[in-house]
C-alpha cells in the first residue's frame, strides 16, 4: 500500500522517507474516514460529485484536452481503489487551481500523455498512464495539499522522543519532569485509560467557534457529526487553543445538548409544515420560522466574519456582536452567551412548534396577544426579538387582512372571523351581526369594543355589496356624494391602487421590528388607522341610512298591512296561496300599501298554526326584523283582528233579519256581540297604535338632538321594532301564560257566525243558543284577560252583569271588588 | 262583503244642497282636490279619495253626489260658483222642469217626486252601478219645507227599495222649534211628521240636525245674532266631515259606514250630535284643547245640537253613541278617557255593555286644523225624545185646528189620512223611547 501510495503520489518508486509515507497513508486514511469534503449541511460530497466538480474545474481552466488524460487515471483508480480514487479527489478538490493547471500540464507533457501541435495540446494517441501495480500514477501533482497535518500554531513543535530517552527519575531521585510531563499529559493519560492510541483535535477558537456554531445551525462538521439517529456527537475529543480535553469536553456537554435539542425540534417542525394550503395563518407562520432559522444562520454568518448574502441585514445587524473574533473576549463568556442566544432561539421554535402542530387552534388575534407577551416578557433578548417579529408579521398580516375584508368582496372573512352560530351567543350584537353572527376575537392588544366594529363594519360591507348586486335599489347622486367612491367595484378598485397600498404602508410603516418599547395598543392603532382611511366605513355609513329609511317604511308597513290589509278580503275563512296573490295584485296595491313589501308578504302552506299561516320574507338586511318569531306575532294579529272583523261582518248580515224585528232580546244580543267584539278589536287597534306611536317617535331621528351615526340608528331601529313586537303581543294578550287569546277569540267568533247564520236563516232558537255559548267563552276570554292586570281596566267593561239599577256602572260597584277578588 | 266600499250623498230640496254646498267644499279641501278635480297634493296613503269620488276618463275626481231640486235657484246658484261649476257631474243634477219647487208643502214635494223618481233612480242607480262596491248613501235634506221633506221623504222610500242593504243616513235638518223663534214655515210640523213616518221606516241613522240648536250655537260661537245659512251649513259639514273621517281616511277601527252600530233598536234610530270645540273659521282659535275637555263637553246633554237639549230628563239612556276624536291625540290618552267617562254614562237597565265608543278618528293630512283636539259626538239616545214631543204637541195644535190642511188636500193623491198614520207612527216611536229605559224593555209582550 504503501508503496503504491507514493507511486501515485511521487511517480518513481523511490527511497522516500518512511516518514513521508506514513504521512502520505495517514493522509489517505483522514481523507476517506474523518476528514472529507462537505456540502453546507456538513454532508460529504460523494465520489461522483467531485468528479463532476472535477471536469468542470478542467472545462473552467480551458483544459478540455487534457479531460480525457484525467478521466483516465480517475476510472483506471476506481476501478481498482475506490479509497484512493476519492482520496484523490479530495486531494485535487483542495488543490488551487494555478496549481492544478500547471502541474497537469507539466505531468502530462512528461508522461508523453499529451503533445503540443500548433501551440494547441492534443492527448497522445495509444499513450497510457504509467502504473505500478494497477494504480497508474497521476499527471497532475497533489503533494502540495498533503502537508496540512500541522496542529495549533500554539503548540510548540515538538519532536518525538524516543522513549527509552525518557529518564524516569532525575538527579535528585525525584520524577523527571519529563516523566511528570509525560503522566500528567491528559492525552497520554486518555490513551492509557482506553488502551489506545486517542486521536484530539486541537482546534483555535475561530475554527472551534464555527464548528460549534455550524452544530446549533444543524450543519456537522469534523469536530461535531450526526450519527444514525440524526443526534450530534463529539467526534474526537478537543482542545481549544489552552483548554485541555477534559475543560472543553465540560463545557460543550451542554451546547451538545441543546443543539440536539434544537435540532430536534427543527426536525419536527419541518414535519409539521405543509407545502401547500389555503390557511394564510399557517403559511405565515411557515414563513416566519423559515426567516427566523434564516436571521439565526446570517446571526451565526455574521458573528463569524462572513457577511456575504445577508438578506435580513436590517435584523442582524442591531444585534449586538457575539464577540467570537475579539481576543479581549473571555471564552468562558462567548460561549455562555451563544448558549444563552441558541437556548432563546430554540425556546421560541419549541413553542412554534406546538403552535404548527395544532395549527387550527390559533387564531391570528391569539397569536398575536402570545407574540406581543413574548415579546414583552421572555427572559432573552434574542427570544424578545423573535416575538417582536412574529408580533410585527402577525400585526401586518391582520391589517392586511382587514384592508382586504374591507374592501374585496370574495375576501375570505373566517381567516379573522368566527362564526358564533347564533347572534344569542354575541353581547349586544349588532344589526349585522344579527344578520350574519360573525365576531372578531378580542385580546389584550385589540379590546372588545373595537373588535366588534371591525366585525360589524365587515358584516355591513358584505351586506352592501350584496345589496348591490340584488340592484334592490339604486344610489345615485343624492345618496353618495359624486366626489366619493360611489359602489362597491368602486372601492375594489381603489384597493387595487398604489394609492391605497401608500395608505396600507403608512399604515403599517411604524411598525420598527427592532422595537422593545413596551406598546399594547399597536394592533389597535393601526385598526383604527386603517377604519379612518379606508372608504368602506362611509360607504356601509351611507348604506346604513339607505337601510335605515327603508327599515323605517318597512315597519309602517308591517304595521298597516298586518292590522288592515284583512278589511279588504272578499273571503275571509278561506285563505291560500292564490287567494293571497289574487289578493295582493288587485286589491292591495291600489288601497295604498307599499308595493314593494308587499311582495314580502307570502302564505306558508306548511303551516300546522290556524293562527298563523303568513310569512313575510323580506330581502336582507330588512329580513333582520322579521325572524319567525316575529312573523308569528304578526300573523297572529292578522288572524285574530281578521276573526274579530268576521264577526262584526257576519252581525252586519242580520240587521235586516225578519227574525229580529219581532226579537227584541235577540236584537240586544246581536248589539252586544257586536259592541263586545268591536270593542275588544278596537282595544287590540288602539294599543297597536299606542306602540306604533312609541316606534315613530323613537324612530324620528331627526327630532333628536344627539348625534348618533346611521348604523348606531339601525341598531335603536331593531330594539324600538323589537319593543314594539312585544307590546303588539301584549296588546292581543298572545303571551303563551296567559293562554291562548286567539283560541278564545276564535270561539267567540264562531258564536257570533253561527248566531248570526242561524238569526239570518229565521233560528231564534239556535241564536239565542249562540248567544248564551257567547257569554260563556266571553266569561273565559275576561278571565284571561284579568291575567294581564295593566290591560285588564280596558275590558273591565265588558263584564257581564250589573248591579246598579240605573244601568250606570259606579267605581264602587261589587264588580271591581268581585274582579280584584277573582284575580288572584 | 270587503273592507271599505264606497258613499255616495244625494242632496235633496234648497236646504239639502245648501248643506252639499258647505260640505263638497269642505270635501275638495280635505282631500286636497281643486275646483277643477285636480289632485293639489301628492296622495297620502290614507287618502280614501275614492270613497266620495270617482275618477273620470280624464282623472280629474268627480264628487258622487246627486242634487235634486224642484226649483233651480240653490242648485244654479251653486253651479255658478268657481268652486262647483267644474266639480260636479251635471248628468247628476236633477232639477225639475217647471221649476217652480215644493212651496213648503211635503205633499207637493213628495207627488211631484213621484212624477220625477224614475230620472232621479235612474241617475242614482247609474252611480251606484259605476261604483264597485257602495257602502251606504248620506242623504241632506231638511224635514221642515216642501222639497227636502216630500220629495226627500218619497226619495228614502225609493232609496230603500233599491238598496236594502244599503247604509242610508240622513242628515235631517229639523225646522227651527224654539219657542222664542219664529219660523218661515208655518205648516213645518205637518211637513215633520210626514217626513218622520219616512224617516222611521227607511233610512239605518237620522242625525237630527235641530236648526234651533244650530242657530243658538252659531251666534254664540260666532259672534253674530244673525249668523247666515253659512255659519250654520259650516256647522252642518263639519259633523258630516268628521262623521265620515274614519272612512274617508282609512281608519282600520272603522273602516266603512256598515259598522257603525248606532241603532241597536230599530226605530230608535235618531241621532244627536255634539260638536267640540265651536269655532269660526275666520277667526283665530286661541284656546287649548285636551282630550278631557273635549270629552267633558261632548257628554254634557246640553252639548247636544238639539234644542230640547236642556229638557233631558233623568232617566234618558244612551243606546249608543260614537264619539270620534280628531288631533293630535296618542292612543293611551283616549284609552283612558274612555275608561274614566263609562262611569258618568246612564244606560239602559238591562243593558250589560258599555254603550259609548270613543275612537280617534284620522285628519286629513292636506288640512292644518285650528285646534289640537276636536270631537263629535254621535249619540242615539232617548233624549231626543223631548223634540218629537215638542213638534209633535206643535203637530197636534195644528192638526187639532185643522189649520193649512186645504194646502195639503189640494194635491193629488194626498190624504189626511197619511197624516194620521204618520203621527201614530211617531207616537209609536215615542213610546218605545220611553219603554226602552226600563228593565223589562226585552221581554215585554212575553
Amino acid at each position: 500500500m504503501l508503496s503504491s501510495l507514493s507511486f501515485l503520489i511521487n511517480g518513481e518508486i523511490n527511497d522516500q522517507q518512511q516518514q513521508q509515507k506514513l504521512r502520505n497513508l495517514q493522509c489517505l486514511y483522514m481523507i476517506n474516514k474523518q476528514k472529507p469534503i462537505r456540502d453546507d449541511n456538513g454532508n460529504p460530497f460523494s465520489a461522483q460529485d467531485l468528479s463532476d466538480d472535477l471536469n468542470q474545474r478542467i472545462i473552467n481552466l480551458k483544459l478540455d484536452a487534457f479531460q480525457t488524460v484525467v478521466t483516465d487515471i480517475l476510472d483506471k483508480l476506481k476501478f481498482h481503489d475506490e479509497a484512493l480514487h476519492y482520496f484523490v479527489l479530495v486531494a485535487t478538490f483542495r488543490l488551487p487551481d494555478e496549481k492544478l493547471e500547471k502541474t497537469l500540464i507539466e505531468l502530462s507533457m512528461q508522461q508523453n500523455l499529451m503533445m503540443r501541435i500548433d501551440g494547441k495540446y492534443k492527448r497522445r494517441l495509444y499513450s497510457e498512464p504509467l502504473e505500478h501495480d494497477n494504480i497508474p500514477r497521476l499527471a497532475w501533482d497533489i503533494s502540495p495539499v498533503l502537508k496540512t497535518l500541522k496542529v495549533a500554531e500554539i503548540d510548540k513543535p515538538v519532536m518525538p522522543s524516543e522513549p527509552s530517552e525518557v529518564k524516569p527519575v532525575d538527579e535528585w531521585g525525584l520524577i523527571s519532569r519529563e516523566l511528570r510531563d509525560i503522566l500528567c499529559c491528559e492525552e497520554l493519560n486518555l490513551s492509557a485509560r482506553e488502551g489506545q492510541p486517542i486521536e484530539f483535535f486541537h482546534l483555535k477558537s475561530s475554527i472551534f467557534f464555527k464548528n460549534l456554531l455550524d452544530m446549533h445551525r444543524g450543519v456537522s462538521s469534523d469536530l461535531f457529526q450526526l450519527d444514525g439517529d440524526n443526534h450530534f456527537y463529539q467526534a474526537k475529543p478537543c482542545r481549544i487553543d489552552e483548554w485541555n480535553l477534559t475543560t472543553t469536553r465540560t463545557v460543550l456537554q451542554k451546547h451538545l445538548f441543546l443543539a440536539n435539542q434544537l435540532l430536534e425540534i427543527v426536525n419536527k417542525l419541518k414535519h409539521h409544515f405543509v407545502s401547500s394550503t389555503t390557511n394564510s395563518v399557517r403559511i405565515l407562520i411557515q414563513r416566519y420560522l423559515i426567516d427566523e432559522q434564516q436571521i439565526f444562520s446570517e446571526y451565526i454568518d455574521s458573528s463569524l466574519g462572513s457577511s456575504v448574502n445577508i438578506q435580513f441585514e436590517h435584523i442582524v445587524g442591531a444585534f449586538p456582536s457575539l464577540n467570537l473574533q475579539s481576543s479581549d473576549s473571555n471564552r468562558f463568556e462567548v460561549l455562555d452567551h451563544i448558549y444563552e442566544t441558541v437556548s432563546a432561539h430554540y425556546h421560541v421554535i419549541r413553542e412554534m412548534n406546538h403552535v404548527v402542530s395544532r395549527m387550527n387552534d390559533y387564531s391570528p388575534i391569539l397569536l398575536n396577544e402570545m407574540s406581543f407577551i413574548g415579546s414583552q416578557s421572555a427572559p432573552q433578548f434574542y427570544s424578545r426579538q423573535m416575538w417582536r417579529r412574529l408580533n410585527v408579521s402577525l400585526i401586518r398580516f391582520i391589517v392586511n387582512k382587514l384592508a382586504e375584508m374591507l374592501t374585496t368582496p370574495d375576501a375570505e372573512l373566517m381567516e379573522l372571523l368566527t362564526d358564533a352560530g347564533d347572534a344569542k351567543q354575541i353581547k349586544d350584537p349588532s344589526i349585522w351581526q344579527r344578520l350574519n353572527p360573525l365576531t372578531m376575537e378580542s385580546s389584550q392588544c385589540i379590546d372588545e369594543e373595537l373588535a366588534n366594529r371591525v366585525a360589524d363594519l365587515i358584516i355591513g360591507y358584505q351586506f352592501f355589496i350584496n345589496d348591490k348586486k340584488n340592484k334592490s335599489y339604486k344610489s345615485d347622486g343624492s345618496t353618495f356624494a359624486i366626489t366619493d367612491i360611489q359602489d362597491a367595484e368602486e372601492l375594489e378598485l381603489f384597493a387595487k391602487t398604489p394609492h391605497f397600498e401608500k395608505i396600507l404602508d403608512g399604515i403599517l410603516s411604524e411598525l420598527d421590528v427592532n422595537s422593545t418599547d413596551e406598546n399594547l395598543d399597536e394592533l389597535s392603532n393601526c385598526i383604527y388607522k386603517l377604519l379612518d382611511q379606508v372608504p368602506t366605513t362611509t360607504l356601509v355609513e351611507k348604506y346604513s341610512h339607505v337601510v335605515l329609511d327603508k327599515s323605517v317604511r318597512f315597519f309602517e308597513f308591517l304595521k298597516t298591512f298586518f292590522t288592515s290589509a284583512y278589511i279588504h278580503l272578499k273571503n275571509r275563512t278561506f285563505f291560500s296561496q292564490n287567494a293571497l296573490d289574487t289578493f295582493k295584485c288587485e286589491k292591495l296595491h291600489r288601497q295604498g300599501y307599499d308595493a314593494e313589501f308587499l311582495k314580502t308578504v307570502g302564505y306558508d302552506m306548511k303551516s300546522t298554526m290556524e293562527d298563523s299561516f303568513l310569512t313575510v320574507n323580506a330581502p336582507e338586511p330588512l329580513n333582520v326584523f322579521v325572524s319567525a318569531g316575529v312573523t308569528d306575532i304578526y300573523s297572529q294579529v292578522f288572524t285574530v283582528l281578521n276573526m274579530l272583523h268576521t264577526a262584526l261582518d257576519a252581525v252586519i248580515e242580520t240587521r235586516n233579519s225578519e227574525t229580529l224585528k219581532h226579537e227584541p232580546r235577540l236584537r240586544y244580543a246581536f248589539f252586544h256581540m257586536n259592541t263586545t267584539v268591536f270593542a275588544i278589536r278596537k282595544n287590540m287597534l288602539t294599543l297597536i297604535e299606542a306602540a306604533s306611536e312609541t316606534l315613530k317617535k323613537t324612530l324620528d331621528f331627526n327630532k333628536s338632538s344627539e348625534s348618533r351615526s346611521s348604523h348606531e340608528l339601525l341598531n335603536v331601529c331593531y330594539r324600538a321594532h323589537r319593543k314594539f313586537i312585544r307590546e303588539v303581543a301584549g296588546a292581543l294578550m298572545l303571551n303563551s301564560k296567559r293562554g291562548t287569546t286567539a283560541r278564545v277569540i276564535k270561539l267567540m267568533v264562531s258564536s257570533v257566525s253561527l248566531a248570526s247564520k242561524a238569526c239570518v236563516q229565521g233560528d231564534a232558537v239556535g241564536a239565542e243558543k249562540q248567544y248564551q255559548l257567547f257569554q260563556s267563552h266571553l266569561l273565559i276570554f275576561l278571565d284571561q284577560c284579568r291575567l294581564d292586570h295593566s290591560r285588564y281596566p280596558l275590558y273591565r267593561s265588558l263584564e257581564i252583569g250589573s248591579d246598579e239599577v240605573d244601568g250606570r256602572k259606579s267605581r264602587s260597584s261589587s264588580y271591581s271588588d268581585d274582579i280584584s277578588c277573582r284575580s288572584y | 262583503m270587503s273592507g271599505s266600499g264606497a258613499l255616495m250623498t244625494v242632496h235633496v230640496g234648497q236646504c239639502g244642497n245648501q248643506l252639499a254646498q258647505a260640505f263638497w267644499k269642505s270635501m275638495v279641501d280635505e282631500h286636497g282636490i281643486n275646483e277643477r278635480g285636480q289632485t293639489t297634493h301628492e296622495d297620502d296613503m290614507n287618502d280614501k279619495k275614492d270613497l266620495l269620488f270617482y275618477q273620470a276618463d280624464d282623472d280629474h275626481y268627480v264628487p258622487r253626489a246627486v242634487l235634486v231640486d224642484l226649483e233651480p235657484r240653490v242648485i244654479n246658484g251653486m253651479m255658478q260658483s268657481p268652486t262647483f261649476s267644474n266639480l260636479f257631474n251635471n248628468d247628476n243634477i236633477f232639477m225639475s222642469d217647471h221649476g217652480g219647487g215644493a212651496g213648503n208643502n211635503w205633499a207637493s214635494g213628495y207627488f211631484q217626486g213621484q212624477e220625477v223618481q224614475e230620472k232621479v233612480m235612474d241617475i242614482i242607480i247609474r252611480e251606484a252601478e259605476n261604483t264597485d262596491n257602495l257602502d251606504g248613501i248620506l242623504f241632506t235634506h231638511s224635514v221642515s219645507g216642501g222639497t227636502g221633506s216630500g220629495t226627500g221623504s218619497l226619495l228614502l222610500e225609493r232609496l230603500r227599495e233599491a238598496f236594502p242593504k244599503k247604509v242610508i243616513q240622513t242628515y235631517s235638518v229639523f225646522a227651527n222649534s224654539d219657542p222664542t223663534q219664529t219660523t218661515d214655515v208655518v205648516v213645518h210640523p205637518y211637513n215633520w211628521v210626514l217626513s218622520m213616518q219616512r224617516l222611521i221606516e227607511n233610512p239605518d241613522h237620522v242625525v237630527v240636525l235641530d236648526n234651533a240648536a244650530l242657530h243658538r250655537l252659531a251666534a254664540g260661537k260666532f259672534k253674530t245674532d244673525t249668523p247666515t245659512f253659512d255659519h250654520i251649513n259650516s256647522l252642518v259639514a263639519r259633523i258630516m266631515s268628521t262623521s265620515t273621517a274614519m272612512y274617508r281616511f282609512n281608519s282600520s277601527v272603522c273602516p266603512s259606514i256598515r259598522y257603525l252600530d248606532l241603532a241597536p233598536f230599530p226605530p230608535m234610530h235618531f241621532i244627536q250630535s255634539a260638536i267640540s270645540p265651536v269655532v269660526d273659521p275666520n277667526e283665530n282659535f286661541t284656546r287649548k284643547t285636551s282630550v278631557a275637555d273635549v270629552t267633558r263637553f261632548l257628554l254634557k246633554p246640553t252639548s247636544m245640537m238639539v234644542s230640547t237639549a236642556s229638557r233631558a230628563r233623568p232617566n234618558d239612556c244612551m243606546l249608543s253613541s260614537y264619539m270620534f276624536l280628531q288631533g293630535q291625540i296618542e292612543a293611551h290618552t283616549i284609552m283612558s278617557a274612555e275608561q274614566n267617562v263609562d262611569f258618568a254614562i246612564r244606560r239602559p237597565p238591562f243593558y250589560m255593555l258599555k254603550p259609548l265608543r270613543m275612537m280617534h278618528a284620522p285628519l286629513s293630512p292636506y288640512v292644518k286644523p285650528q285646534y289640537k283636539v276636536s270631537g263629535l259626538l254621535l249619540n242615539n239616545s232617548t233624549s231626543v225624545a223631548p223634540l218629537f214631543e215638542s213638534l209633535l204637541t206643535k203637530y197636534d195644535k195644528l192638526r187639532s185646528k185643522k189649520a193649512f190642511l186645504d194646502k195639503f188636500e189640494k194635491i193629488d193623491n194626498f190624504s189626511l189620512d197619511m197624516m194620521d198614520d204618520a203621527m201614530h207612527i211617531v207616537t209609536d216611536l215615542l213610546d218605545e223611547y220611553k219603554a226602552v229605559v226600563q228593565k223589562d224593555y226585552l221581554t215585554r209582550g212575553l
